[in-house]
């Protein structure tokens, strides 16, 4: 009976241990397969750090203009994360993350006329051999890296719930780029954290990566 | 003794079957007085979940503001009450505006309406919904022979017909009660209404 208890209690010991770790060492990422996480990280890696080329040549002055300087506040806001990402600004042609204004139609082919107004932003990303990564074969299939990237944004600027709100997509859809995935929602451990990557803007008052997701990008990078 | 066998294992297997539904208490169409008021409790709304999961997916790389069942009404043409035919073949559109062009893939269901909202289309009409791949983690995936209530609107994209929401969409189970298919606080409180009910109440709610 003692002997039965014994190995009972090490059998959870060992149970909480491994999640312990799992946790502990495991970013959150966008695709799994059954339980096991696919992982995506950007390809061109310069001394530890993600180079992302940025440029917002194609946004609507309402993402660019002060004061608010939504685009360059966002540009900026992964700059050094975790001592593991550069963002640079870059001209159209040789950047390697577009932001776009959308125009009307395209958020209706996106999202539909009955949710067109609720989607805020779209992260596309693609793979060294030009294909879309957009579901977990797609993302076996990019080798697990990531070359370029598209940011669209609404042009239902009125949308946006606050000037947080209009932050906080755009910093999320840098977090996608660089191959983070939702803490809250399409993995096997769901937990809602302080964090940009967050599936959904409710009332964060944040918009910035937040200590979640730096240790995300430890984990990944 | 064979036979006294099998009259046992039918009489227990009958025995058992009238505890599970007595349990369940689900009540039947044709068995209810007044099936327009009619309500299940929470218990028989769990007790049906298994065979009608909520779904609680969202797109893996948009940030999105989930809508109330308000909105969702509001920007519906009609709300169908509708029988799934079957999934549809994948399709593809070419769209070219400004410095993007793209080619996306859609996917959607095949419908038999049972009855339109807004009145235009007729019982036994068949209409096909779809929606862009990008958003597919939005929807559950519906089977062939389900009955649902669901949200549309005309599509203005050529080669599309209708444009539908997972949100605000409903199981109807075999008894006619309906069961929110999508996980919103709003559409939830509604589980377990009649489907001639909630479309009352749902249609009601569109601001003219
Ligand atoms: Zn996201």
């Amino acid at each position: 009976m003692a002997k039965f208890s014994k190995k009972v209690l090490l059998f959870f010991l060992g149970l909480f241990l491994l999640g312990s770790v799992t946790t502990e060492t495991l970013a959150h990422e966008m695709y799994y397969m059954g339980s096991s996480p696919i992982s995506l990280k950007w390809n061109n890696i310069v001394s530890g750090r993600a180079q992302l080329k940025i440029n917002g040549d194609n946004l609507s002055s309402f993402y660019t203009s002060s004061p608010n300087s939504y685009y360059s506040i966002a540009r900026d806001s992964w700059n050094g994360a975790a001592g593991k990402v550069s963002c640079m600004q870059e001209s159209f042609s040789s950047a390697t993350v577009r932001f776009y204004t959308a125009d009307a139609t395209l958020w209706e082919f996106l999202f539909g006329l009955i949710f067109q107004y609720d989607f805020l932003g779209l992260a596309e990303i693609f793979s060294p051999s030009n294909a879309a990564i957009i579901d977990e074969y797609s993302a076996i299939n990019s080798q697990g890296k990531i070359a370029y990237a598209n940011i669209l944004l609404t042009p239902y600027t009125s949308s946006f719930t606050n000037v947080t709100s209009v932050r906080y997509t755009m910093c999320h859809e840098i977090g996608h780029v660089l191959g983070l995935g939702h803490p809250d929602i399409g993995n096997p451990n769901p937990s809602t954290p302080q964090s940009i990557m967050l599936s959904s803007f409710t009332n964060q008052t944040y918009y910035s990566p937040q200590q979640h997701d730096l240790d995300d990008l430890t984990a990944k990078y | 003794m064979k036979g006294k066998i099998i009259l046992v294992s039918s009489v227990a297997l009958a025995a058992f079957f009238v505890f599970l539904f007595m349990t369940l208490k689900v009540p039947k169409t044709g068995s209810l007085s007044n099936e327009q008021t009619a309500v299940l409790t929470q218990e028989q709304v769990n007790a049906l979940r298994a065979a009608y999961p909520l779904h609680s997916g969202v797109p893996s790389f948009a940030t999105m503001k989930m809508p109330s069942l308000q909105d969702i009404i509001d920007r519906a043409d009609t709300l169908l009450y509708a029988k799934v035919l079957g999934k549809i073949d994948p399709y593809e559109i070419e769209f070219s505006a400004g410095a993007l062009q793209r080619k996306d893939s859609f996917f959607g269901y095949d419908l038999e309406v049972i009855r339109d909202s807004a009145g235009k289309l007729k019982k036994g009409a068949n209409v096909t919904v779809s929606a862009n791949a990008v958003i597919k983690e939005l929807y559950p995936s519906l089977r062939k022979g389900m009955e649902i209530i669901i949200p549309i609107s005309k599509s203005s994209f050529k080669g599309k017909q209708y444009d539908f929401s997972s949100l605000g969409m409903f199981y109807v189970t075999d008894g006619g009660y309906a069961i929110s298919a999508y996980n919103m606080e709003d559409a939830i409180a509604k589980d377990g209404t009649h489907v001639s009910l909630l479309l009352k109440t749902l249609w009601g709610m569109k601001k003219k």
